[in-house]
């Protein structure tokens, strides 16, 4: 009886903390991301995209830490443009894909939301919080989001603080990452790889934007014949490469031991340098300051990421982050590969050679 | 360079551009221009009389490339007349014409050309409209834009459209073509007299209207070029000017009436659509031109099927809606007026049921299913109005309206509420089965409601680098009993809501470790048959995954006894360190009974670098995720190997097999059997009885799986 009674007395003063912190107005240590995919997309980069955004937020606030709330009504799971994405197979695209919501540091929870009217009361209950979120309420109930999804939120936070929040690897993969190359690959420089090839999978899109693969097994090929220290990673779906890279011993695949896009996530993180198409995993690695090279570039997403048809960086990027808006050959990527190698693996001053102009005359 | 590409072309393209005081704008649409791919043959630069400081930038732009050709008009004559005065000037066979404050991306003319060089037949070549917002430098794709994308994505077109095929389209919606996304063909332009300069801002659209119309069009499904949305453009500003835009209009029907555009005006009643950039306006028009009343009735019709299409309206409301809105754009003030003051008054009423329907769910008294709706727009509202702080009484009923809510959201979401920990450094094998047995003791609870959804929580400890969670997010993905689900990495985070959530959960007359329940401690399965059937509830169908297992083992495997394995993992996840041990034993029985195939349903990294054991098929290195893996032990012939996750799918899809269990070896039975001891000796000589007992004739008599093609042989 008595423990009843406080139980009651312990609820009825927390419910009077919080309509007074309603007061007050306050609740600011959290800030709330909304992820609903009946109008916002399954894919690997806007997510990403959407961790870095919701970082620059939540700092611009001083919030202390993120909530994300994933929303998937099973009867509409994705937006139109995704209409093969449907209530029979959604789950496969969101499991696919959650491990992507795993990489920001400042994440406290995520909560996945299947019921409608539970998804209504709880974006109601941050309104009621006073809690900051994005895209605010408004743009939510408007189901208002473009894509591709931009940069003007971290260029604009770049411009005032001179940094961006970084992504790291996904919560609880970092040790085993860190691990699984020093027991796989020891001493070896580790290069994470992504040449797109949308052609392959299932549902193709912008097969313009694929990767020559004949020039990427050639460049592969010259790495491990010169440079036998290095080893490839080929990240991405089980489908997007060709079995002829089985046969080379300087490249291994994580989704044929069985890894999914987490593990691939951290591995990357936890690697050398990134070298691929303009995809998912190159906005992970632009994100996470890895030294990286992004081939085939679309002149259509510059005006999205604030820089010129041209622009050799992203405006927050390190110098080594290099953007190439041509489609990559072999002697492209062994000229990178090369110029990171020495600097990288050869314990050289990447920066100061890079600004004497030593290195990467072509690529400039 | 730029000359050799240019002579790789058979085609020519020239590009014209007339600037009037664009300084602003123009170096970026001439560096759009000079920076093409396949750079243009010809580039003509007219100024029209700028008094900015165009020239200049012009005129750095010819020193830099020797391809641009300027004019300068002494005096402003005005972009048609610039424009007509150019034409008989270009020598090229194709044309595009640029303004000076859009921009072209750099593949516009390479891909424009390839289709048109491939169609040579075709009027132009068209690409999908975007806009750049002036004051914000965003990009507005229309084609994603929900409500509008039916009008601008043409990814349903293919390269070349016929001019039967533009007809179907344009009997659908509006095909839009402005001047900026499309490259023309000269002598086609020519033969209709070039643009008909007296329709102004529209004698683009129109022109390229008609030669889609009888030429057809070549298509490009993706933005190519963008076009300004500035208030003070040429377009712009001509189409505010209503009485600009009626002259415009009643020369363009006159047009329409000439003899020579006859099958235009023809296949513009056909498809009205090609009025509705001029909206109510062109009702006007016609209405007072009763020549043209066959079109008027024609795009009466067409609108009120897109309005009623656009609004998901039924007729009656549609006619009413659309009644309004006539009578508004016939200028009759008193009507409007009256009509404007009942929709604001019918809103007032709206807006005060949906707040006695708030209030009324608030204090539990509307028990009827809720829609957020109602709630938005009450909350929303008080929201505004605190957030402008114009009272202390609209933030006091601010506050206590989001007070209740809250309220109410909590004694919605704590009567079902359940809490998950995760004590140990891993999710290991274990882990994920206790994620399962737990989703299976909540879905036998016999106080709990049939349609009652369920809450989860979990807790795991954000310092551990090594959680590896991706299977317990697989899990929570593919479950039917958690229906929300929440991740605590945030020791704060859980503490500051679950004691709250345990305390109400505690109150429930339910098994207390049930309510909150320790992952890493080991929990018996019970097996009952109200047991087995929660387990079967746990799991939803993945028809997906099911479809993709049933081919693979039509072709990898056929006619084999498929046995789907699950070893003991290692901490790192992969099974390794047991696959060496039971491998022996694997290769053993398949050569005594070589018609059975081992699907291995663990990671394992033991064929990297060289051809796998051919003795089992290690599905999760082929392609296979969790998901998969799971479907794979529910549609295997028999199963064997730990009782884990695979394992208690096996049994939820009553697999006959070899279960690792010793807690429940007093259930063993004919087909399904529980062993204590986890050699793999024991398991392979328990598995071998039931094999013989629900295989196929031909393994109890010990010949391979296709005595014909010998495939089985193989294996």
């Amino acid at each position: 009886m008595s423990g009843s009674l406080v139980r009651r007395v312990a609820y009825a003063s927390w419910m009077a903390r919080d309509f007074l912190a309603l007061l007050r107005g306050a609740r600011r240590e959290r800030f709330a991301g909304i992820i609903d995919f009946s109008y916002q997309h399954y894919a690997l980069g806007d997510v990403l995209t959407t961790q870095v955004n919701l970082g620059c937020l939540a700092r611009e606030r001083r919030c202390s830490g993120i909530d994300i709330y994933v929303i998937v009504n099973p009867g509409a799971p994705a937006a139109p443009p995704q209409g093969f994405i449907t209530p029979e197979n959604y789950t496969i695209y969101l499991d696919n894909l959650l491990p992507a919501l795993l990489v920001s540091p400042m994440l406290r929870s995520i909560r996945l939301i299947r019921e409608p009217l539970m998804a209504g009361l709880s974006v109601l209950s941050l309104l009621a919080s006073r809690v900051a979120t994005w895209p605010s309420l408004s743009d939510h109930l408007r189901r208002r989001m473009t894509y591709p999804l931009g940069h003007g939120i971290i260029n604009r936070f770049y411009e005032r603080h001179g940094e961006v929040p970084r992504l790291v690897a996904p919560r609880g993969y970092a040790g085993w990452a860190r691990e699984f190359i020093q027991r796989q690959y020891p001493g070896r420089f580790v290069v994470s790889i992504n040449p797109r090839q949308s052609r392959l999978t299932s549902v193709p899109a912008t097969t313009y934007r694929d990767a020559p693969l004949a020039d990427w097994y050639e460049f592969l090929k010259t790495v491990r014949d010169r440079y036998p220290r290095a080893h490839f990673l080929m990240l991405g779906g089980f489908s997007e490469w060709e079995h002829t890279l089985l046969a080379l011993d300087n490249v291994s695949i994580p989704r044929t031991m069985g890894l999914t896009l987490a593990h691939e996530l951290a591995l990357l993180v936890s690697s050398d340098l990134f070298m691929g198409t303009s995809s998912g995993f190159a906005t992970m690695a632009t994100f996470s300051g890895l030294p990286s090279l992004i081939t085939n570039f679309e002149a259509f997403f510059a005006p999205y990421a604030g820089i010129p048809v041209g622009a050799r960086r992203y405006p927050f990027a390190s110098p080594y982050q290099l953007l190439m808006w041509q489609r990559e050959d072999a002697r492209l990527l062994l000229e990178y590969f090369e110029t990171v190698y020495d600097s990288l693996a050869g314990r050289r001053d990447w920066n100061a050679r890079w600004e004497d102009g030593h290195v990467g005359r072509r690529l400039r | 360079m730029k000359v050799q590409d240019r002579r790789q072309h058979s085609a020519t393209v020239a590009v014209i551009l007339s600037n009037y005081n664009h300084a602003r704008y123009l170096p970026e649409s001439l560096a759009g221009i000079c920076g093409q791919t396949r750079p243009a043959d010809e580039v003509i630069v007219i100024d029209d009389g700028s008094t900015d400081c165009s020239m200049a930038v012009i005129e750095d732009f010819a020193r830099r490339y020797p391809v641009i050709r300027v004019f300068r008009n002494e005096r402003n004559l005005g972009l048609q007349e610039s424009i007509a005065r150019t034409l008989p000037l270009l020598t090229a066979d194709y044309l595009v014409w640029a303004a000076s404050d859009d921009r072209l991306l750099p593949l516009f003319i390479e891909k424009s050309m390839a289709l048109l060089e491939r169609h040579p037949e075709a009027g132009l070549c068209f690409s999908e409209l975007s806009v750049i917002r002036d004051d914000t430098a965003e990009i507005a794709r229309f084609a994603v834009m929900p409500g509008i994308e039916h009008i601008f994505d043409l990814s349903d077109l293919p390269e070349y459209v016929a001019p039967a095929g533009i007809v179907r389209r344009m009997r659908r919606a509006y095909l839009p073509m402005t001047s900026n996304s499309v490259v023309v063909r000269l002598d086609a332009l020519l033969s209709i007299g070039g643009y008909p300069g007296e329709l102004e801002w529209h004698s683009d659209s129109f022109a390229y209207t008609v030669l889609a119309l009888r030429h057809g069009a070549c298509v490009v499904a993706e933005t190519l070029a963008l076009l300004r949305a500035t208030p003070g453009s040429y377009s712009q500003q001509g189409m505010r000017d209503e009485a600009r835009q009626t002259a415009i209009i009643a020369r363009m029907l006159d047009r329409l009436r000439r003899s020579e555009y006859r099958d235009v005006r023809h296949v513009f009643r056909r498809c009205p659509s090609n009025f509705s950039p001029w909206h109510t306006l062109m009702f006007r028009v016609q209405l007072r031109r009763p020549g043209d009343w066959d079109l008027l009735l024609a795009y009466l019709g067409w609108k009120v099927r897109e309005y009623r299409r656009g609004h998901r309206l039924g007729w009656g409301r549609t006619v009413a809606h659309l009644g309004v809105r006539l009578l508004y754009a016939m200028g009759i003030p008193r009507v409007t007026v009256l009509l404007e003051k009942a929709r604001h008054h019918l809103r007032s009423i709206a807006w005060i049921r949906n707040t006695v329907i708030f209030f009324r769910w608030v204090l539990g008294r509307w028990h009827a299913p809720w829609t957020a709706s109602p709630a938005h727009t009450v909350v929303a509202a008080l929201s505004r109005r605190a957030s402008r702080g114009t009272t202390r009484l609209h933030r006091l009923a601010f506050a206590f309206c989001c007070a209740v809510l809250k309220h109410r959201e909590r004694l919605y979401t704590d009567k079902m509420n359940f809490v998950a920990t995760i004590g140990g450094a891993l999710v290991s094998q274990d882990v994920v089965r206790n994620m399962v047995v737990w989703q299976m003791r909540i879905l036998s609870l016999p106080e709990r409601p049939p349609e009652l959804r369920i809450h989860g929580s979990l807790c795991i400890d954000s310092s551990n680098e090594r959680a590896q969670i991706d299977r317990l997010m697989s899990l929570v993905c593919v479950s039917s009993a958690l229906e929300n689900f929440n991740i605590f990495f945030d020791h704060q985070a859980a503490a500051q809501e679950l004691p709250r959530l345990l305390s109400k959960a505690e109150q429930r007359p339910q098994a207390e470790d049930t309510v909150h329940f320790d992952l890493s401690r080991s929990a018996k399965v019970q097996l009952s048959s109200g047991g087995i059937d929660a387990l079967a509830r746990a799991f939803v169908p993945k028809f997906e995954s099911h479809r993709l297992l049933t081919n693979y083992l039509k072709v990898a495997h056929p006619r084999m006894f498929v046995v789907a394995l699950s070893l003991p993992e290692d901490p790192d996840g992969f099974c390794d360190q047991a696959l060496r041990d039971w491998l022996p034993h694997l290769r053993r029985l398949r050569s005594e009974n070589p018609g059975i195939a081992f699907c291995l349903l663990n990671r394992t990294m033991l064929g990297q670098g060289r051809p796998f054991p051919g003795d089992l098929a290690p599905v999760r290195s082929l392609g296979f995720g969790f998901q998969d893996a799971i479907a794979l032990a529910q549609s295997a012939d028999a199963f064997a190997g730990c009782f884990d996750v695979f394992g208690l799918a096996a049994l939820a899809a009553r697999r006959p097999g070899v279960y690792l269990d010793e807690s429940n070896s007093s259930q063993t039975g004919d087909d399904v059997c529980f062993l204590a001891d986890r050699s793999p000796s024991a398991c392979l000589g328990a598995l071998k009885p039931i094999m013989l007992r629900q295989g196929p004739a031909w393994l109890r008599e010990g010949q391979s799986a296709a005595p014909t093609d010998g495939r089985g042989e193989a294996r």
